[in-house]
């Protein structure tokens, strides 16, 4: 808007009226483009989420027809009573603050490696990025195959060099660490694309100049390589972590949550509460929460960015 | 010299072993799909089909991934559709009349970051009382709200590289609103077109959640129904493998663009500035 308007006024000196006119006119249009998007994205956030806001402070249970009775803050405070809740939230951290990590550490080493080689980088790139191209249903079952402790062919394999594998995703301590090592195997991919944007982005004259001042190939990586990729690194774990609160399908077909309870994070447990219990109030008070925690998590990550990335372009200048 | 050929030809053998162990899983997939039932359940189990068939693409079928392909396809194309309709408007005003990154671009794209568990217990509430649960108009409604965020922001990044001339001179020439959209804006701005179409339609079709809470047994798209056959204690692993290689195998075909545009475009946000 700012950059039409002088434009506008300059060229016709004296139709200031006419300019406003124009401009009137403009914002009109405006509104006219946005109107449907902006009315469709308000009303479908807006009127679903009352109907949770309202179940979370209620005692809405669908299969049981008793009266919907306010139960103020009731449904929160028993969640938070409860050891499942904390359980539940601890293992999406482990999604977010074990999971992510490792993405980004394996997706650096993809990306160094495809970048150091001259030819074919951009097949290599294409096929390493199937994983994440696929329906996380499809990972789901592939992997339920393949680690099958009777007929899967990875613990076949095992066992014919003499180990004695676990039942990975049906086995009570190996569950958890199968789930994670899923989600790094599907996720991987975005770190590895997005790093290698990163590395594009260094100019060879760079690794000239430090070849010229005597630099090794550590010293390069730890002063110049990791330094310039540090902002597509933080971009990539903002994203993931962002979307490690979404992982629900690959737990939904690996392992249900089981053995027990101890692969059910916040998702699969708000899910179960729902769907399996039909217990809304709980559910709902569940969604809100993450809700929250999203929010708060994004926050805070985005602040501290924003502090260091002022702070370090200050010190450099 | 020979010393760097070396090295290359060494890290070539480091990336290809890394893709075989990477892709095994799915490289397994793809080999039972031509197994025989009884041959699926061997322990040690067959590496290559014994009796290769192609029963498992046509029983699949006809137990469900018939049924699948032609809901997903109903469901993610509409609201395909749908979002490009309600987006091209939307993103050609962000463009145009708001800046970059500004406070309305967030608004819109931080909708896109929600877990789909928050809204989808809103959204079932609501659809038990539209009477839209378990049909195909509710499930285009819910993945419109899903896609048309990215939808709106790709097409606004795409629509910010066309330069403003080319609308001017064509306003100049008195062109109206739907000549400016059907002879400038629209053939300009067609890769970004399809790229926000295909993304969306991905999205769409490898959906799980939504489907799996919001429909009953009147709709049942792809993912929902390859869940179905888990509720058996030994799925038949072969019709899986077979209908998941005919409905999400071609969308392999789009990495190689894929891996361009994210380069090319996470170059743009990070770089660019």
């Amino acid at each position: 808007m700012t950059d039409i308007a002088p434009t506008l006024t300059i060229s016709r000196p004296p139709a200031g009226e006419r300019a406003k006119r124009e401009k009137a006119a403009e914002r009109r249009s405006t509104m006219i483009l946005l109107a449907p998007a902006l009315v469709f994205l308000t009303l479908m956030s807006i009127w679903p989420f009352a109907y949770l806001l309202y179940a979370s402070f209620t005692s809405y249970q669908l299969a049981i027809p008793i009266p919907i009775e306010w139960v103020g803050l009731d449904n929160f405070t028993k969640l938070m009573g409860g050891a499942r809740f904390w359980s539940s939230l601890g293992i999406t951290a482990i999604f977010a603050l074990v999971a992510v990590p490792l993405q980004i550490l394996a997706g650096l080493g993809l990306a160094m490696l495809i970048n150091s080689i001259s030819r074919g980088r951009e097949i290599y790139a294409s096929l390493f990025l199937i994983p994440m191209m696929l329906a996380p249903i499809i990972v789901g079952f592939s992997w339920n195959l393949f680690l099958n402790p009777i007929y899967g062919p990875l613990n076949a394999l095992l066992r014919s060099l003499g180990f004695q594998p676990p039942a990975w995703a049906q086995s009570p301590e190996w569950a958890l660490p199968t789930l994670v090592a899923v989600d790094v195997w599907q996720w991987t991919p975005l770190v590895m694309i997005i790093l290698l944007a990163g590395l594009r982005s260094i100019p060879p004259r760079v690794f000239e100049a430090a070849k010229v001042d005597g630099s090794n190939r550590v010293q390069t990586f730890f002063n110049i390589i990791l330094p310039m990729l540090a902002p597509y690194m933080v971009v990539a774990f903002v994203l993931r972590f962002i979307d490690s609160f979404k992982v629900f399908d690959i737990i939904y077909i690996l392992t249900r949550g089981g053995p027990g309870t101890s692969t059910q994070n916040l998702a699969y447990y708000t899910y179960d509460v729902g769907f399996s219990r039909f217990q809304f109030g709980s559910a709902g008070a569940l969604s809100i929460i993450q809700l929250v925690l999203l929010v708060v998590g994004t926050t805070v990550i985005l602040s501290a960015v924003r502090r260091r990335s002022a702070a370090g372009e200050g010190g450099s200048r | 010299m020979s010393r760097s050929v070396f090295h290359e030809a060494l890290r070539h053998l480091a990336l290809l072993l890394i893709l075989f162990a990477v892709l095994s899983p799915l490289l397994w997939l793809l080999l039972t799909a031509f197994k025989p039932y009884g041959e699926l359940f061997n322990n040690p189990p067959t590496i290559l089909p014994e009796a290769a068939t192609l029963v498992n693409f046509t029983e699949g079928w006809e137990i469900g991934g018939g049924k699948g392909i032609m809901d997903s396809l109903i469901v993610s194309s509409i609201s395909t559709l749908i979002c490009l309709i309600l987006g091209f408007p939307a993103a050609y005003a962000l463009a145009r009349r708001f800046p970059p990154h500004g406070q309305l671009s967030f608004t819109i794209l931080s909708l896109r970051m929600m877990p789909p568990i928050v809204p989808v217990i809103g959204f079932y509430l609501l659809f038990q009382e539209l009477a839209l649960f378990d049909t195909y108009t509710g499930l285009i409604i819910v993945y419109t709200f899903m896609n048309l965020p990215l939808v709106i922001w790709l097409l606004a990044e795409f629509m910010r590289q066309i330069p403003k001339s080319y609308e001017e001179a064509a306003r100049v020439d008195g062109a109206t609103w739907f000549q400016l959209f059907r002879d400038v804006l629209l053939p300009l701005s067609l890769p970004g077109v399809l790229t926000a179409g295909i993304l969306a339609m991905i999205f769409a079709w490898n959906e799980f959640l939504f489907a799996l809470v919001l429909t009953g047994d009147a709709v049942i798209t792809l993912p929902k129904a390859l869940a179905s056959f888990f509720l058996f204690q030994q799925p038949n692993w072969g019709q899986l493998g077979a209908i998941g290689i005919v409905a999400f195998g071609p969308l392999l075909l789009l990495s190689y663009y894929m891996q361009r545009l994210l380069i090319r475009s996470f170059s743009i946000e990070l770089g660019g500035r």
